[in-house]
């Protein structure tokens, strides 16, 4: 993680300067993490895309911005797409959408092993599994996407967060009681 | 980890999985269509303030040209109006004369007679000889010296060590000053301008 920090600052010092390979390689490394982290959170394939190309954007309009002593680039990134993705939410209270489009988009992305996964990979069960995640509270949230989701380790999740390692995996261990109580308040699961 | 620890584990993982690889690749061109925009831009902005710097001080330049054309020599002619009488009878005695600084001392009077010839300038003769400063250690070899001429307060001499007394303090005095190569200090003298010695 240190050298893809040290890496991720050489490539945003050039990025200032102008460059434009290495706004193109930052873009290439982060865009997916960021867009599937804004859409773990949010639910909403536009809300996602839109918050990626705003964190782009002010890395293009402000690239003066970040502070290396004060953070990674990762975790200046994932700031921002943070911030965003919860300003976007409150603004729209999309819950209700969400979770519909959630069961739509789970449609096409499970039918072949669903036999492993047991009661919880079915369709349904997914959806009620969705919106069980979007109904944690969002430091709870954060982490089983970064950590369940996304399958970041504890320390790259820390960085991510700006918070200790530990904080990490107490705030995890946490998220997952309250998500199997959810589960079983929505009688998804037995 | 339990059997619901891990089946709920393996559900987040197939959630995981579901999501989006990634952003659609037309986004990714726009934002590098932007960025080329923005990076163009500011590199104009840039080169317009640069130029804009240079034909400020091109214009201060030619303006200054025309304006003050002979500045140089008016402040020369000037000088001996603020030049106080020198304190050739003050200076303090008791002081030692170097004798290892008599012989740049005489370079550096040819080499100012000379130029003093040249220009045609208001004659100037060095009155006393040169006098040790605590800072000047005999020991220590002075490969390269070079002499300047500073008109400053009577009092300032005592910051480099040079003992003044009172008389001399409150007035201004002209004074070579002798430095080695690194730029300390080593030598100093009390001039008179000949101006000064007609009045």
């Amino acid at each position: 993680m240190a050298e893809t920090t040290r890496a991720d600052e050489e490539l945003y010092r050039q990025l200032a300067k102008g460059r434009e390979e290495a706004f193109s390689a930052l873009y290439e490394r982060y865009q997916a993490p960021i867009l599937r982290f804004a859409w773990h959170m949010s639910g909403n394939s536009a809300t996602a895309e839109d918050v990626t190309q705003e964190v782009f954007m002010l890395l293009i309009r402000n690239p003066k911005s970040y502070d290396p002593a004060k953070g990674s680039v990762a975790g200046y990134l994932f700031g921002i797409a943070r911030n965003l993705t919860r300003r976007r939410l409150e603004r729209s209270r999309l819950d209700e959408p969400l979770a519909e489009e959630w069961a739509q988009g789970s449609e096409t992305g499970l039918a072949s092993d669903t036999d492993l996964l047991g009661d919880l990979t079915r369709v349904e069960l997914l959806g009620c599994l969705q919106k069980a995640v979007l109904g944690l509270p969002e430091q709870y949230r954060e982490v089983i996407v970064l950590c369940d989701l996304e399958e970041m380790s504890y320390p790259d999740a820390a960085v991510v967060l700006q918070c200790p390692a530990g904080t990490i995996a107490s705030r995890l261990h946490r998220a997952r009681v309250m998500l199997k109580a959810r589960l079983e308040c929505q009688g998804c699961v037995k | 980890m339990n059997e619901s620890d891990s089946r709920l584990s393996a559900a987040l993982r197939h959630l995981g999985a579901i999501a989006p690889r990634g952003a659609p690749a037309a986004l990714g061109d726009m934002l590098k269509d932007e960025f080329r925009r923005q990076h163009a831009r500011r590199r104009r902005e840039r080169n317009a303030r640069i130029l804009l710097i240079a034909a400020c001080f091109a214009g201060f330049a030619i303006v200054s040209f025309f304006i003050w054309p002979d500045a140089p020599n008016k402040t020369a002619s000037h000088e001996p109006v603020q030049i106080a009488p020198s304190p050739r009878a003050k200076v303090p005695a008791g002081l030692p004369e170097l004798p290892a600084l008599r012989e740049s001392q005489a370079k550096v009077e040819k080499s100012h007679a000379l130029s003093r010839k040249k220009k045609n300038s208001v004659p100037e003769i060095a009155e006393n000889r040169f006098v040790a400063l605590p800072t000047f250690d005999p020991a220590i070899p002075i490969d390269h010296s070079e002499m300047v001429r500073v008109d400053l307060p009577g009092r300032d001499l005592r910051l480099v060590g040079y003992p003044v007394s009172e008389e001399i303090a409150d007035r201004r005095v002209l004074a070579d000053v002798l430095l080695t190569q690194d730029g300390t200090p080593y030598a100093l003298r009390l001039v008179q301008n000949s101006r000064i010695k007609e009045q």
